[in-house]
């Protein structure tokens, strides 16, 4: 008895066989792994920016006065401080207590460092008027008169060498982006070939029953997104939830050692854009490709 | 039979506007670098009429039927299908001319993941006919052919006859005002041939022009019809009922 073909069935009119084949799910895999470690490394640069950004906005704001053991005796460490506060362009300066002292040079000198009476110096976290700067050398001189030894650490000495560093490995999370996406157009190209080849007989029939170009192209590209669709999503899932278990636990370690694992709305929003850019690509990588090959047949 | 309502009109309004539906001037034929299969032939075919194209296996039939359904490009010389010149056509353009002509494969060319009705209905979704329609006229169409049992068979489980059947209505069910055959009765049995041949000769007397490429001489002298004959790369037209002379 004649059952007439479904409203699906007739919208997607499946003249070409991509789904089930072995080809095609081998490459709805590798598409699926080319999303999740292209998501993966632009989280990874976006962590990258957001820490690096985040380092170098608290960097430039702050100053750490290192006042030698020896000298900070008496009133020395008050008087530091009240010059600080009275300088130009300084929010606050506060000693670091002994105890969050302790804890920085834990890693380097374990939990026992209280009973080893080391001669640390004293700390003083000196904030700075965001966007504005202090006249290092001058005040320095001026402490220096106070407690001689004293340091006065703008932290320029490695920032710079710190920063170029962060570019530098900003750079090759991009450049693997963009290694990833030239593969994926090449594979995207080699399939669609492939695909061409083995659906010669059903294309050329379509165009001999007088399918314009772009109508074949449509159904080529309908297909494989139904193919591929599936796998863009599971990749950009797996990649999404191993990011968001990073942002989870990376906030639980390190105490301000690590860098910061969160991701903005905004950092998340340009994630969730990387399936439809993939997909995007995917359509319009493939559009050309059959165009291409249509164009050499009469 | 509601399916060819209106395709006389359609065919009378052409044959007011044009003499002939196909003209081959100065025609050759050549495969990449091998010697020419066609040499400078030239004719043409009326609008309306049934033509035979005859020669031996391999004188070039399939070849001359390639250019006329704008499969194969000429190495030289000029064909007008409906009038239009195919080498100035955009690929639209001859996107659209393809979509007036109906062809049957020699060897079928049916889609073996697509049931017959869906086989039948490809011209019709490539037109853009909606699928009430679809719906309507392929059963009616495969009722024609005598295949109404077969909607959702799939072509693999058909005999070389009902394919054969398929690839006729998948051929017509756009109404097409041109309709090529390439060897159609070579595979199939004497009483399928015939019924075929008279499958086809229906649909001429609906006014679609009929091309048959054949090397079966006694399918030729059963219906007869003008001939354009074949033979070592040149072509010579026949009037009707000549191949008995000239098989002699």
């Amino acid at each position: 008895m004649f059952c007439p073909p479904g409203p699906f069935m007739t919208t997607l009119n499946r003249f070409l066989p991509f789904r089930g084949d072995p080809i095609s799910r081998r490459f709805s895999i590798i598409v699926g792994l080319l999303v999740f470690v292209c998501t993966l490394a632009l989280a990874a640069s976006m962590f990258l920016y957001s820490a690096g950004d985040t380092w170098r906005k608290n960097m430039s704001e702050t100053l750490t006065v290192e006042v030698p053991e020896k000298v900070a005796k008496g009133n020395v460490v008050d008087r530091i401080i009240a010059i600080l506060i009275n300088s130009p362009n300084i929010v606050s300066a506060a000693i670091v207590s002994k105890r969050k002292v302790d804890k920085l040079v834990e890693p380097w000198l374990g939990s026992s460092i209280s009973e080893l009476d080391l001669p640390l110096p004293v700390l003083v976290d000196v904030r700075v008027f965001p966007g504005k700067s202090v006249n290092i050398e001058g005040l320095s001189s001026k402490l220096k008169k106070i407690a001689p030894g004293l340091i006065l650490d703008d932290h320029s000495n490695w920032f710079l060498d710190d920063w170029e560093n962060f570019n530098f490995v900003k750079r090759i999370y991009f450049t693997v982006i963009a290694v990833i996406i030239l593969f994926t157009v090449g594979i995207v190209i080699l399939t669609t070939h492939i695909g061409l080849a083995i659906n010669n007989d059903i294309v050329e029939v379509l165009h001999l029953f007088g399918a314009p170009d772009f109508y074949v192209v449509q159904k080529f590209q309908i297909q494989t997104l139904l193919s591929l669709g599936p796998s863009v999503i599971t990749g950009f899932m797996a990649a999404a939830g191993t990011v968001g278990i990073t942002q989870i636990y990376g906030a639980k370690v390190g105490d301000g050692l690590s860098p910061d694992f969160t991701l903005s709305l905004t950092q998340w929003a340009s994630l969730a854009a990387l399936p439809f850019f993939m997909t995007l690509l995917l359509i319009v990588t493939i559009g050309v490709t059959v165009r291409y090959r249509l164009g050499k047949m009469m | 039979m509601d399916f060819w309502c209106g395709l006389k009109e359609e065919i009378a309004a052409l044959a007011h506007e044009l003499e002939d539906i196909v003209c081959f001037e100065n025609v050759s034929i050549r495969y990449s670098l091998s010697a020419e299969v066609l040499q400078e032939i030239s004719f043409k075919l009326a609008v309306g009429s049934f033509n035979f194209i005859t020669g031996p296996s391999g004188s070039g039939k399939s070849s001359l039927m390639r250019s006329m359904y704008l499969a194969c490009r000429p190495a030289q010389g000029r064909i007008s299908i409906f009038g239009q010149d195919t080498l100035t056509l955009t690929r639209d353009g001859q996107a659209a001319l393809r979509r007036k002509i109906g062809v049957v494969f020699q060897e079928f060319k049916l889609i073996n993941h697509m049931s017959a009705f869906d086989n039948v209905a490809l011209p019709l979704r490539i037109a853009g006919v909606g699928e009430v329609e679809i719906r309507e006229y392929v059963p009616e169409l495969l009722r024609w052919v005598g295949l109404d049992e077969q909607l959702n068979s799939m072509p693999t489980t058909l005999s070389r006859g009902e394919q054969q059947q398929v690839a006729i209505a998948r051929a017509v069910i756009a109404r097409p005002q041109l309709l090529l055959a390439d060897e159609p009765t070579s595979s199939v049995d004497s009483e399928i041939a015939i019924r075929l041949m008279y499958l086809l000769q229906e649909l001429n007397k609906n006014g679609t022009t009929i091309v048959v490429a054949t090397h079966n001489d006694e399918l030729v002298r059963s219906f007869p019809h003008p001939e354009l004959r074949i033979d070592n790369g040149g072509l010579s037209v026949l009037p009707t009922g000549s191949l008995h002379d000239h098989s002699k």
